[in-house]
């Protein structure tokens, strides 16, 4: 040991109690001064923090979540956390607001992107073929929504600056605009690519256009907003479109104009009002549709702490946008509510099962170590057997024997018991160990020599002097109970879906494609930790307030 | 000395058949049977049900059921695997081999490091390192196991240092002998890691403890005073002592390796025993539940001789109180 430590050790041991603290000592209660202790802390104190905290979450997880846990979107699966714009249009700041997430499938890999999308408000624009300004604004004149076509050519461009077009335009109707591709509504967008694998696969079989004009040097794709249709009678969306396509058909074709279109939707037996049309809009403004997000927001209806009836939560977002702060699970489902709602079982599940254990462990180490002989005996070569199976595989056996399609708060109770059946044996050796000690002191034999009954020398005697190592020991095997539940869970085993579990809701995680593409599916997994790391914290630092010397004895 | 084994052996004995009769009482209580999937079946007739049920004793009472399995095993036949269709030794056999290469290597691991560790934080304390360590430490036995082998595969199929999941590579046949054996060491760094980090960290901080506690002892103070060289102190005197506590928890660890390793290599895809338990169970085959659970028993009574054997090669005292 260094010479440092030395005088380290001594100045621990000879430090003085100040004036105050000696009044303190002598005046406080044992808790008082265990709780003065405590404060001193700082881990602990961390710690007892974060547990409240996430008590606290679990007691009002609906009020807290933005989204229903249970409700699937079949559009969102493993959709990215929702990006938060804190500024608008301009770029001035404004109150935060998302976009709605788009999918789009890779037709190859069949592979799920997400983009934000974005639909319309309102739009102005010049007509170009009426030369009418016209404006489309959501909720005026009878205006439902806003779709926009957009039309999108390929061509080759040989050195000399001649085109040839591959293919026909293609065209694309849709009430929503990837965020990254606004400028659309400006100017038309050009995208030149001159890369030699694109310039090889021109094939002149294919493409004829291609031998009037010489060797192309670039392919060049051009997309512009081709016409802007505003949707004014309730109406599927299919048909919307269809009528749409019908319209842009006709008008394209130079077969007649919008009214000619129209005539031709009644044939068809859609509504000739359904949809007017910019026939060849120059965009002069728009307003975007954007989600704000809303505090004590009102969605779906819940009873807080299970007796007042309620709708509104914490914050939330108008559908159908939906505020993803930690992303979808793989059905849609808001990962940020299912592990707010999965807070109740893992905060909940240590604590009924400490109890049941605590209450087995203490009876039975009690009766084992206080009468000896046969009871003993028998007690504790029940709990070598019992211990003699690794814990995790005697606790999937036990879960085997019992139904698994039972409602889940019956499946929650049953974890419940398993998990105290597996922790008695170990709590109640060390607690007759305990009972052994004590039974030879002088106030407990002073008790049963006064003839109190075996029940209150146990319970008033002997219990209240084992108190400092149960409340340590219960605070430190929490996290066994947590972790038991959660490893269940993520077997399979435990609580079933629909329910919210970290265990379960890690499962999901399990596949490596799951894992790369939606890694916030690992969130749940952080949450466990902190709660154990809390749980693990918090009962050190009440061993170490608990320790007599700690207490300034 | 040997007279301690052989007692401890015999004494241990009773435990095992209370494991099997407790094992066996489990799996009865259970709902249905390994035959329920034939049962569901039309193509299989009422007759072939009955032959099936007699060759596999279902239709016998449950103690005559399980003095029947008692008596086979006793002969060292464990039964027939309902789901693999081979013989329920053999499977454990192949299966235990992985496990044991899991465990032990994580042993090494947890032990190799945690045990250096702990001294070196409890001869450098409250020093950055330490209390470096200390925080390591605590996130080390508060991470999840299985949580911590999810960012593991995360970790290698982002970066594809490491193998994600399994025993063997694919080429392992086309590999040589010492490339199998690197091979089987690169595969079982995953599982050991996230495995063997709660033990790890665990011990370490038993270790710290229980040596800055003996550096308190007066015998240390004894031996300084007398100008015994500081490093004979420590190692010969100070350590020799504390190791012996972190010796008794060897057995306790073993056991909850044992129960980890179900979750590792659940997630890893490792073929070890635990993964055949739960495959046993999902599937309700019987002797293969019964001779895992046994198995497993078993192994931790021989972990906890091992450890009380270990403990009397490091103490003395232990030693002369045995022979």
């Amino acid at each position: 040991m260094k010479k440092k430590d030395i005088v380290d050790n001594n100045t621990l041991q000879s430090t003085e109690i100040s004036k105050e603290d000696l009044f303190e000592v002598k005046y406080m209660s044992r808790w008082q001064l265990v709780w003065r202790a405590l404060r001193k802390h700082k881990l602990g104190m961390l710690s007892l923090w974060i547990l409240a905290i996430m008590y606290l979450i679990a007691i009002f997880a609906d009020f807290l979540s933005p989204s229903n846990p249970y409700e699937m979107s079949h559009g969102l699966s493993y959709a990215p956390p929702s990006k938060i714009h804190w500024t608008d249009d301009n770029g001035k700041l404004t109150s935060p607001y998302i976009y709605a997430w788009i999918s789009e499938r890779d037709p190859d890999t069949y592979r799920t992107t997400y983009t934000e999308g974005v639909s319309f408000e309102s739009i102005a624009a010049l007509d170009r073929n009426s030369g009418e300004p016209v404006v489309f604004r959501e909720g005026e004149d009878s205006v439902k929504a806003i779709y926009l076509t957009t039309k999108s050519v390929d061509f080759a461009v040989d050195a000399e600056g001649n085109r040839a077009y591959l293919g026909s335009a293609e065209y694309r109707t849709s009430q929503v605009l990837k965020l990254t591709e606004l400028d659309i509504l400006e100017r038309t967008i050009v995208n030149e690519n001159s890369s030699k694998n694109v310039l090889d696969a021109l094939s002149p079989t294919r493409y004829r256009e291609l031998r009037n004009i010489g060797t192309p040097v670039k392919v060049v794709t051009e997309r512009s907003i081709h016409r802007v249709f505003a949707q004014k009678e309730e109406e599927v969306r299919e048909v919307v479109i269809e009528a749409i396509g019908i319209v842009n058909e006709i008008i394209d074709s130079g077969e007649g104009d919008f009214e000619v279109a129209k005539e031709l939707l009644k044939e068809l037996e859609i509504s000739p009002a359904i949809i007017d049309v910019i026939v060849e809009p120059e965009i002069s403004e728009y307003a975007t549709q954007k989600y704000p997000i809303k505090f004590f927001h009102s969605s779906w209806s819940y009873k807080l702490l299970g007796i007042i009836p309620l709708d509104f939560h914490l914050v939330g977002t108008d559908q159908p946008s939906k505020l993803l702060l930690f992303g979808s699970d793989a059905y849609g489902r808001d990962v940020f509510s299912r592990i707010l709602h999965g807070a109740r079982i893992s905060m909940s599940i240590g604590l009924l099962a400490i109890m049941i254990t605590f209450s087995l462990g203490l009876s039975i180490g009690g009766a084992a170590g206080y009468f000896g002989g046969i009871t003993d005996e028998i007690l504790m070569r029940t709990t070598e057997i019992l211990m003699s199976i690794p814990s995790l595989y005697l606790l999937i056996s036990l879960r085997a024997v019992l139904p698994t399609n039972l409602p889940s708060h019956i499946t929650y109770l049953l974890i419940v018991v398993i998990l105290s059946f597996i922790g008695w044996p170990g709590m109640s050796r060390v607690i007759r160990g305990m009972v052994l000690g004590l039974k030879e002191t002088e106030f407990v034999q002073a008790a049963v020599v006064m003839g109190y009954p075996s029940a209150r020398v146990i319970l008033r005697h002997i219990i209240p002097n084992t108190a400092t190592y149960i409340i340590v020991s219960a605070t430190l095997s929490i996290p066994g109970y947590i972790l038991g539940e959660a490893g269940l869970s993520f077997l399979g085993l435990g609580i079933a879906e629909p329910s919210p579990s970290w265990g379960l809701m890690l499962s999901q995680a399990q596949s490596i494609k799951a894992m790369t593409e939606a890694p916030w599916l690992l969130i749940p997994g952080i949450f466990i930790f902190i709660v154990v790391m809390g749980f693990n914290l918090l009962g050190d630092a009440l061993r170490d307030a608990l320790d007599p010397r700690s207490l300034g004895y | 000395m040997l007279k301690y084994v052989v007692r401890r052996i015999i004494l241990s004995i009773p435990v095992l058949l209370g494991v099997s009769i407790l094992a066996f009482a489990i799996i009865s209580a259970a709902p249905g049977d390994f035959l329920d999937a034939y049962r569901m079946n039309p193509t299989i007739s009422i007759n072939q049900l009955r032959l099936l049920e007699r060759q596999f004793g279902f239709d016998q009472n449950v103690f005559v059921q399980y003095l029947k399995w008692l008596g086979n095993v006793l002969t060292g036949n464990f039964g027939y695997s309902f789901s693999y269709r081979i013989p329920v030794f053999d499977l454990v056999f192949a299966r235990l081999g992985a496990t044991l290469l899991l465990s032990i290597t994580t042993l090494i691991f947890s032990w190799g490091i945690g045990i250096p560790l702990g001294i070196y934080s409890a001869l450098h304390q409250y020093s950055l390192s330490d209390q470096a360590f200390a925080f390591l430490a605590f996130i080390g036995i508060s991470i999840p196991n299985f949580f911590f082998a999810l960012l593991w595969l995360f970790m290698a199929a982002k970066t594809g240092w490491f193998p994600i999941g399994g025993l063997i590579s694919q080429n392992f046949n086309e590999l040589s002998i010492i490339g199998k054996m690197g091979d089987y060491l690169w595969h079982v760094v995953g599982p050991m890691v996230t495995l063997g980090t709660a033990g790890l960290a665990g011990l370490m901080r038993q270790m710290r403890g229980q040596l800055l506690d003996q550096l308190r002892q007066d015998y240390v103070l004894f031996a300084r005073a007398k100008g015994m060289p500081e490093k004979n102190v420590i190692y010969k005197h100070a350590v020799r002592n504390a190791i012996n506590p972190i010796v008794t928890m060897f057995g306790y660890a073993l056991s909850g390796l044992l129960g980890g390793a179900v979750l590792t290599e659940t997630v890893f895809g490792w073929p070890g025993m635990g993964r055949l338990v739960i495959e046993a169970l999902n599937a309700q085959d019987m002797f293969l539940i019964m001779a895992t659970l046994l198995l497993s028993a078993v192994l931790l009574v021989i972990g906890n001789l091992l450890a009380d054997l270990l403990l009397a090669w490091v103490d003395p005292r232990i030693r002369y109180r045995l022979s």
